[in-house]
């Protein structure tokens, strides 16, 4: 019996555009339910590699396999199984949010039948509900964001390609979009997300892949999110922090005489640091998480080749 | 395109201004009715106001279909939702032939529009149906032709306000091809087979002719034939 074929191959996928090699000959392969972090900097070939994975370019040379289907083959494969939110979310101004949203579902051949058509669902899972009548010219980034999302979701697909999917959303939002991603990916679909945000990669991604001048330099599992914060206090009041902090951490340790470095218990969110803080009356300017192997990994690939080519 | 305002703004406007030339071109022709009545051949209704009001709309269609066809593609691509089209599995004909249609059934829906306008008189003018129909026809070839040279203009840019100079520099070359003052004699016979008038006004005096039909056909045919040419381009090799 021979083993099914990956959701999506990159087989050694190039592309060209404006006579430049955007993207070196590529080799990938994405199981389902995995979920992949693509970083690189500006210009480092991640929109292009989002691109080919979701049809909208054809590879100049190699292939780009969807179910072991080649989409420049039947690029039709792709209205049934792919959700693509493209960067900036762009929408067409004169539709409102829920034409918006039936519109695409139109467009992948779905009828208005509430069983086909789970459009009250996805508007309020991305908090779209109030804004279903209102014209999508009028949005902010923020929500013309999660408009682009329900479009990507509206039709279940087994493969979300999504271009910097985090811009323009708040910290709710933001957590409400990784609980719906991780949720997808925990029914099989497959999720590449395009960030410059190493965190969010580290925080919902199973997988991680540095892009750098078109050509990918690292791809390897992600084997846990990180557990270790950095909290800037305003008032330096670092004794009384540390004691507030307690019950939800495993390990405190001070780097400096306002920031902290901490461990959190497992199973304990980090969203609870903030309230915690705020509510015992102390200030707190900056949250991050601490320093790991993939930030490192991203500064020794992306910075070593900077300085190469500083030098 | 039918959910954006500015077309039916176009459309409104197009109306009031050929329903008051209605007006002028009637009052005309009651004006001149004594005189007519003394001829043995008068031109009657259909050739003094039903056919000069859609020449008319044609001279108007020159410039409106490419404030029509720049949204279409470059409109799209400059919004960003091109890609999201091509992400859908539609290939380019698909997109463009769509684009066209839907173009195509708005200007239809404006001609059927202008044309009632000398219809409602119908009762007491007694038009010439057979001619009025073959006038109909002519115009819609033309903008059959005109709608699908918009939709290759703006395949080419990212820019609408580029793709509607383009379309309407290639428009007025085409209308104004038969104008060969200053052609050299034996190019006289192609500009004028290439001009639009050639084959619009033998339509319009009620001439149908399938050499005239075929031109129009073949016109958009080609313009149709690019415009997915480099939408298919695009997602090939950029």
């Amino acid at each position: 019996m021979t083993a099914p074929p990956p959701r999506l191959a990159l087989r050694l996928a190039s592309r060209v555009r404006a006579g430049r090699l955007a993207l070196a000959p590529i080799d990938l392969e994405l199981p389902p339910g995995e979920i992949l972090g693509l970083l690189g900097v500006n210009g480092a070939g991640k929109s292009t590699a989002l691109m080919l994975m979701a049809g909208v370019l054809a590879p100049t040379s190699g292939r780009v396999e969807l179910n072991g289907t080649d989409l420049s083959e039947h690029p039709e494969a792709a209205r049934d199984h792919i959700g693509y939110l493209p960067e900036l979310a762009p929408v067409w101004p004169e539709l409102t949010v829920q034409e918006q949203v039936r519109a695409h579902a139109r467009l992948r051949g779905l009828r208005a039948s509430p069983r086909q058509v789970p459009e009250d669902d996805v508007l309020e899972r991305l908090d779209l509900t109030s804004l279903r009548k209102r014209l999508c010219g009028v949005l902010s980034l923020g929500q013309r964001q999660r408009v682009g999302l329900a479009c990507a979701l509206i039709h279940n697909p087994g493969l979300l390609v999504l271009d910097e999917p985090g811009n323009g959303l708040d910290p709710v939002q933001a957590s409400r979009l990784r609980d719906l991603l991780r949720e997808r990916a925990a029914n099989g679909a497959t999720i590449v997300i395009s960030t410059h945000l190493l965190n969010e990669v580290e925080s919902q991604c199973t997988r991680a892949a540095i892009l750098d001048k078109g050509s990918l330099l690292f791809d390897a599992p992600l084997l846990r999110a990180p557990d270790d914060w950095i909290v800037t206090l305003g008032d330096g009041d670092t004794e009384r922090a540390q004691a507030v902090l307690a019950p939800l951490s495993g390990s405190i340790t001070m780097l400096a005489r306002s920031q902290l470095r901490v461990r959190m218990h497992a199973g304990v969110d980090v969203d609870r640091i903030a309230p915690a803080l705020l509510s015992a009356g102390l200030s707190l300017r900056g949250l991050a998480p601490a320093a790991t192997p993939l930030a490192d990994t991203f500064a020794r690939i992306v910075g070593g080749g900077n300085q190469a080519r500083a030098a | 395109m039918l959910m954006r305002p500015w077309p039916w703004v176009l459309a409104a406007v197009v109306l009031a201004w050929l329903g008051w030339n209605l007006l002028l071109a009637l009052g005309e022709f009651l004006k001149a009715q004594p005189h007519l009545a003394t001829l043995p051949s008068a031109p009657g209704f259909t050739d003094i106001v039903a056919v000069p009001l859609l020449a008319q709309f044609a001279e108007i269609a020159l410039l409106i279909v490419p404030l029509l066809g720049m949204q279409a593609l470059a409109g799209e691509r400059r919004a960003g939702t091109l890609p999201l089209l091509l992400a859908q599995g539609l290939s380019a004909p698909v997109i463009v032939l769509a684009k066209y249609f839907a173009q195509l059934l708005w200007l239809v829906g404006l001609l059927t529009l202008v044309v009632a306008l000398p219809l409602l008189l119908a009762p007491t003018t007694h038009p010439d149906w057979g001619k009025l129909a073959a006038a109909a026809l002519g115009i819609a070839s033309l903008l059959s032709a005109l709608s699908a040279v918009s939709l290759a203009a703006s395949a080419f840019t990212r820019q609408p306000v580029l793709a509607a100079a383009l379309a309407l520099a290639l428009i007025l070359m085409l209308w104004a091809a038969a104008a060969q003052g200053h052609a050299p004699q034996q190019a006289g016979p192609v500009l004028r087979w290439l001009s639009l008038p050639t084959h619009l006004q033998p339509l319009l005096q009620g001439l149908v002719s399938t050499r005239d039909l075929a031109y129009f056909v073949i016109l958009a045919a080609l313009a149709l034939g690019c415009a997915i040419q480099r939408l298919a381009r695009e997602r090939a090799v950029a």
